[in-house]
């Protein structure tokens, strides 16, 4: 993102500084939308309890429908685990770096996309 | 800001750069990030702590790495990992353990300690980290 703004021939003006303030506010305004539909989904399919916590039955590794879901995104509970505590983060307003929330924002929006196409049918 | 440089080893770019804003937001530099034993050696020289994790992009050689970089180079290394059992043993000159996932205030505290091992020998472990012996 910073990469595009320079590219942009976008600077330090109060200007770009505004619009990259702006575009990191919506990411992280999507981010919030996105774990709430993710810890939903985890919820349903027994990953997450209503508090949001890993079942305790889930071990070390994930249920296998949901790990082929998410194959090449998310690996093990530990770092399904580890963006959704990102994910909060951001929604709770926690300062984040850029790198940090552009990388939770992509792998979010990956990981619902997965996990939408592996829902069952109803 | 602290004079230590943090070498954080793990291969989840997600969880590597979020574990280098959390060792940021407590005054501490980091020396870089490493993904696999071979970036490891080659940050080593400019680390003096690192925070290490099992398993890497080149395979389970996180236990590998840390005796490493405690041996070779004299840093002080713990291990954060979510996969405990593969360090329960401990590992030769590896202060300690963390597990997975990671909860920034046990970082903070676990950095301090860490700076108060190099500096006076010693220092008392935070709770939430097991030592190894």
């Amino acid at each position: 993102m910073v990469a595009e703004f320079r590219q942009a021939g976008c600077g330090l003006s109060p200007e770009c500084m505004t619009g990259q303030g702006n575009i990191m506010n919506d990411m992280r305004a999507e981010l919030g939308l996105w774990v709430g539909r993710i810890e939903k989904i985890l919820v349903d399919r027994g990953v997450l309890n209503d508090q949001g916590q890993l079942e305790t039955t889930i071990g070390t590794s994930l249920p296998q429908e949901i790990e082929e879901s998410l194959d090449g995104f998310v690996e093990n509970p530990i770092e399904l685990i580890g963006l959704l505590r990102i994910a909060r983060e951001a929604r709770d307003g926690r300062p984040l770096s850029p790198a940090v929330l552009m990388a939770a924002h992509l792998m979010a929006r990956e990981v619902l996309q997965a996990l939408q196409n592996g829902e069952p049918r109803r | 800001m602290s004079a230590e440089k943090i070498l954080i080893v793990e291969d989840n770019a997600l969880l590597a750069e979020d574990l280098r804003d959390i060792i940021s937001s407590y005054g501490y530099e980091t020396s870089g990030i490493a993904d696999s034993f071979e970036t490891a050696r080659r940050l080593a020289p400019f680390s003096t702590i690192a925070l290490v994790d099992v398993n890497l992009r080149d395979g389970a050689t996180g236990p590998m790495v840390a005796r490493y970089l405690a041996s070779e180079h004299g840093v002080a290394v713990v291990m954060v990992t979510g996969n405990p059992e593969a360090v329960q043993n401990g590992l030769s000159g590896v202060v300690g353990m963390i597990s997975k996932p990671i909860h920034p205030p046990l970082i903070g505290k676990v950095l301090i300690y860490l700076q108060d091992v190099r500096r006076d020998g010693r220092g008392i472990p935070p709770s939430g980290m097991r030592p190894f012996a």
